[in-house]
């Protein structure tokens, strides 16, 4: 179970997030939503280890992710996100980004996975190109292929589907259950889009007023 | 310490090594300054020198405008038969140091020179002509000098100015009309590098002090090595210091323009194919051009060298100062491409309006007057103890060229880092298995090409520089530019010119060199 508690983020004298408190539980898909500009990325990049709150805690089963004296590195978190611009590396063909993002423990056949991760991806044909040369579908494919190669125990999703048409968004949710089907994961997905979403979440998450709001 | 309290860190500890390396030395010497001095000068002569000085720079740049705008304007936008080889030589320009410029011009009309002897050929008399000297020498001869920096930064800006841009252009007018937009296009990189170029030109020791033309530069030399007068260099430096901050500002608040708009190339509109006489027109202009600019007085240089022999002659007797020199300038580039990727990491990724201060503070080194730099140098570190035993050494000659051309690496390694963006790093850490891994993986690849021009422009700048070496040399250290310095007064013209033909070949030599290693590397750049 991954524990958000009491988290608060201030910018520049201005309060972003004001002692959030919520619990995301194994094996479940939370979608969370709220205007531009209210926080979402904000708590996103906190829960990966990217920026510190100003204080609160965050724990994953025993890990202690975060606190006033501790901090773990973002690597070390067993996190995968897809960033909302995508973040993807230019220099780095479709290959090279599976191969570096690709899970550490991972040591025999791991080339046959990335195969396997391309094809589920359609990327096969594209895995020698770089960002620049890939459609903006394909970028986003990409992006979330890195996420699917590290295997990771929780999963960030920023604005992920909004380049893909709906069949696509479709296809890339089956994948997501199907992977969190054999890892138990945790899916946290921000989007502005609830009525393609719903079906595919467990609960969603609004923020408003600096502070979470739940509903089913 | 965590990652993100580490990237703070880069910042302030960067703050803190240019505070103690280049400030203290500077506030040292304003402290130490003699308010007496205010009373005993000549404030005509100082407004003169300061008018003159303005002037005699203000017209190089414009001159360097005119040609380096003309000829990167023509090259990327005109079908140019071997356009590259044009490219090359122009490039080419940029290595030779501004007093070598100097010397083979102001020779080109001797009796022993190129142009003397093919007059004399021709039945021409053109014997005893000295119109390369004094004032117009000076002018001529630093906008040849520095027209380069002007031609690449407008050639580049050409290359920009992509296809998508051109159609919108159209849509809109004729395409006379989308050429003036796309002249508008290249407005603000023209003025940046005319700026620049007008901040080098006045700093510029080499050439007046050659044509013994007074200039800020040259003065500020004379306070320091003949009168030992450290107050009155100050005092005389406070207008020069003040018009070079007012052109930083104005060139930091241009730069700010050109990064928005850095994401806007895609592929180039076709270059425009000319025939019959205007075809004619526009290569004579081209390649006389660049004939004058480049060629001819290089040529000029191997014609007063004479024969083979005096070139071996003058390579024996050089042979350690070339080593010295090499061995110098790489180590210093080292030096500053180190410094600047940590300060320029650092200031990208600091979000804080007071991060303008260590870009101001570092730029406060190429506005001050090398002499000056020099001056400040000298007087902290020349003490009893551990500091003495430094100024002895070869370390302050690489300290002062460090400070004094680091500016330039760190503003290239900013552009560089807008490349590498905090997403792209985040990703990397997110996705990756340590600092190190993003390091190698995402930072390096990236930057090798932005780390590679930086070392080979503060390898040709430490190579050619000469009023640091002059000043700051300690005993036993020999160095060309200082050869080069000693020998204009002391020795033979044709030992002068071949000793000026072995900096520029070897700084040719080696510059290919490094570009050729890494040829790969430009043409993926080039493509990305």
């Amino acid at each position: 179970m991954l524990k958000i508690e009491n988290i608060s983020v201030s910018l520049s004298n201005s309060v972003i997030l004001d002692a959030v408190t919520f619990n995301m539980e194994s094996n479940s898909c939370y979608a969370l939503t709220g205007d531009s500009g209210i926080g979402k990325t904000t708590l996103l990049n906190i829960i990966a280890g990217l920026q510190q709150p100003s204080s609160g805690t965050i724990s994953y089963n025993e890990t202690l992710f975060n606190d006033t004296n501790t901090f773990l590195e973002p690597w070390l978190r067993d996190i995968g996100m897809v960033f909302q611009d995508l973040a993807l590396w230019p220099h780095m063909t479709v290959l090279e980004h599976l191969n570096y993002c690709v899970s550490k423990d991972l040591t025999e056949n791991k080339n046959l996975f990335i195969e396997q991760v391309l094809q589920t991806l359609h990327l096969q044909d594209f895995k020698n190109r770089l960002p620049m040369q890939l459609s903006g579908g394909q970028q986003q494919r990409l992006a979330l292929g890195r996420v699917l190669v590290k295997q990771p125990k929780i999963i960030l999703l920023d604005e992920a589907f909004n380049q893909l048409d709906l069949k696509l968004q479709k296809q890339m949710w089956v994948l997501l259950k199907e992977y969190q089907l054999k890892t138990k994961c945790i899916i946290l997905f921000v989007t502005h889009d609830l009525k393609n979403t719903i079906e595919y979440v467990d609960k969603v998450l609004l923020i408003d007023n600096k502070k979470i709001l739940y509903k089913t | 310490m965590n990652i993100l309290q580490n990237r703070q860190t880069i910042v302030l500890t960067s703050f803190l090594i240019i505070l103690i390396v280049c400030l203290i030395p500077l506030f040292q010497l304003a402290l130490s300054f003699d308010f007496s001095v205010i009373n005993n000068v000549n404030t005509v002569n100082l407004s003169t020198l300061f008018f003159d000085s303005i002037l005699i720079v203000g017209a190089a740049s414009l001159i360097a405008m005119f040609i380096g705008g003309v000829l990167a304007y023509y090259l990327a936008t005109v079908h140019i038969r071997f356009s590259i080889v044009l490219i090359l030589l122009l490039l080419t320009n940029f290595f030779i140091p501004s007093y070598i410029h100097a010397l083979s011009w102001s020779r080109l009309f001797m009796d022993e020179s190129i142009l003397n002897t093919i007059a004399i050929y021709t039945g021409m008399d053109i014997k005893g002509s000295t119109v390369i000297d004094g004032w117009f020498g000076t002018v001529w001869v630093l906008a040849l000098s520095y027209f380069p920096i002007i031609f690449v930064a407008v050639y580049l800006s050409c290359l920009r100015w992509g296809q998508s841009m051109q159609n919108a252009a159209l849509m809109f007018g004729s395409p006379s009309r989308a050429r003036i937009i796309r002249l508008t296009f290249l407005r603000v990189p023209l003025l940046v590098s005319t700026l620049l170029v007008f901040l080098l030109i006045f700093s510029d020791f080499g050439v007046p002090d050659l044509f013994q033309i007074p200039m800020y530069s040259t003065e500020i030399f004379i306070q320091l090595s003949s009168y030992y007068n450290n107050s009155n260099a100050l005092f005389i430096s406070l207008p020069y210091i003040i018009t070079s901050c007012i052109i930083l500002w104005w060139i930091i608040s241009l730069t700010k323009k050109i990064s928005l708009s850095l994401s806007t190339a895609d592929s180039n509109p076709s270059k425009v194919r000319v025939s019959g006489p205007v075809s004619f027109l526009v290569h004579t202009l081209l390649y006389g051009c660049i004939f004058i600019v480049i060629v001819l007085p290089l040529l000029n240089l191997i014609y007063l060298t004479q024969d083979f022999e005096m070139f071996f002659r003058a390579f024996e007797l050089v042979k350690t100062d070339l080593l010295n020199s090499t061995l110098f300038a790489g180590f210093v580039s080292i030096v500053i491409v180190l410094f600047a990727l940590y300060a320029s990491y650092g200031y990208v990724r600091l979000k804080s309006h007071y991060k303008e201060g260590l870009r101001i503070i570092i730029f406060l080194m190429l506005v001050l007057p090398a002499s000056l730099l020099a001056l400040s140098l000298i007087s902290f570190w020349n003490q009893e103890g551990m500091m003495g035993w430094f100024y002895q050494s070869e370390g302050i000659v690489v300290l002062g060229v460090s400070i004094r051309w680091l500016p330039i690496a760190f503003e290239i390694l900013l552009i560089g880092w807008l490349f590498v963006n905090e997403k792209q790093e985040n990703a990397a850490l997110v996705f990756g298995v340590g600092w190190w891994s993003v390091v190698k993986n995402i930072h390096f690849p990236q930057m090798k090409p932005f780390i590679l021009s930086v070392f080979i422009l503060c390898f040709v700048l430490a190579f050619n520089e000469l009023t640091m070496m002059v000043l700051l040399s300690p005993p036993g250290l020999s160095l060309l530019p200082g050869r080069i310095f000693s020998v204009i007064h002391y020795g033979p013209e044709n030992l002068l010119a071949a000793i000026c033909l072995i900096q520029v070949i070897t700084i040719l030599v080696i510059v290919s060199s490094i570009a050729w290693y890494n040829r790969h590397l430009i043409i993926s750049t080039q493509r990305a």
